[in-house]
Order: structure tokens, then sequence, then C-alpha cells
């Protein structure tokens, strides 16, 4: 399947409830279950926050299928070039009408 | 089956997803698959200052049931070739019907 050529790398993983993690794939199958290894959420505080963004270390999470909007796979060398811990944005919504 | 036959006739076209979670996101489509997932290259968020998460992010993969829209290119959009796909597939269908 497509997610295939991503294995091995670092990606980005946006789920249904608007959450980021990032990790490297070392699994997926027909239904965009995921393992990632070494995950993090990336935590990213609204504009005019105080706080700053953060990342929280989550060790390996398999991600069922059905809470995956998108999958991306990062660009190693400018991830690192962002201070993501000044990064400011709004907080994504989630893909289901609650 | 339609669409997917459709959306593969758009591979290599610029088009712009968005997501039921009201993100936009623009790139070239690369690759669609039975679910209708769909894989872009070289894309870039629309409204990148909300939603700066995807910016050390070029290639993704998007999962087929959390899209909203597919908006296309109208240029590469052959009306009449759908029209045609579109009756012939609803024909096979009745065919089938009374068939069965």
């Amino acid at each position: 399947m497509s997610l295939q050529a991503y294995i091995n790398k670092k990606v980005l993983i946006i789920t249904v409830d608007g959450r980021t993690l990032v990790g490297t794939l070392l699994s997926c199958d027909q239904v965009t279950n995921v393992l990632l290894e070494h995950a993090v959420e990336r935590v990213i505080r609204e504009h005019g926050s105080e706080q700053a963004s953060e990342e929280q270390p989550l060790g390996s999470y398999l991600i069922r299928g059905d809470n995956v909007v998108v999958c991306g796979l990062v660009d190693e060398a400018l991830d690192a070039s962002i201070d993501w811990t000044k990064v400011r944005g709004d907080v994504i919504g989630s893909t289901k009408n609650i | 089956m339609l669409f997917f036959s459709f959306f593969k006739t758009l591979v290599n076209h610029e088009v712009t997803v968005e997501l039921k979670n009201d993100i936009s996101i623009r790139g070239t489509l690369k690759s669609v698959d039975q679910y209708l997932n769909i894989k872009l290259d070289d894309i870039s968020v629309v409204e990148e200052m909300k939603y700066p998460h995807l910016s050390s992010v070029k290639n993704v993969f998007i999962r087929g049931s959390v899209v909203r829209y597919v908006h296309l290119p109208a240029a590469a959009v052959d009306t009449p070739l759908l029209e045609d796909a579109t009756r012939r597939e609803a024909s096979q269908a009745v065919a089938k019907a009374k068939q069965g």
C-alpha cells in the first residue's frame, strides 16, 4: 500500500482529535493502522499564548487507522531548522461532527 | 470505481484537498487508491499561519475518509467523458439488477 513508501522514515501524523504525533514509521497496513517508534506529541500553542510549544515523548504508539487524518513525510533537515517551541498556531479541529 | 478511475486521470495535476477538520492542503496529486486515499507531493497548507503543523512536510498521505472536498483544475476535467462513464456505469447497474 501507499504508506509502505514511508517505512523507517520520520513521519508526522495528525489524528482525528487534532493531535500531532511525530515518530518513525515502523509498520502500516491496508486500513492505515500505523506503528510509530520514538513517538512524540507536538503540542503547538495558540497565537498569543505565554506557554512555549513543546514535545511530549510517548514511546511506541500504535494508532488505529480510523484515527489517522494525515500522514506526512517529514523533511528532517527542514524540521531540524524550525524551532518548534516558538511556533504558534490554531488548534486543529476534529474531523467528526460532534 | 468510477471516481477511482477519474482521480487516476488527474495524477500530476495540482489539486486542493479540503479536510473535514477545515484544513486545506494544496499539492500535486501523486497517487490515489481504492479507498480514495490521496498522496500529494510538494504540499502547502492554504492557511499556513493558522496551521503550521505541516510546515516541515512536503509529501503527504491523506486518508480518504477525512476528505471533504477535492478542488480540481477545471481544465483537467473532461466533462463529456465523465458523463459518458457515469451513464455507462448506471446502465450496467440496471442490467445487473434485471439479471439478478
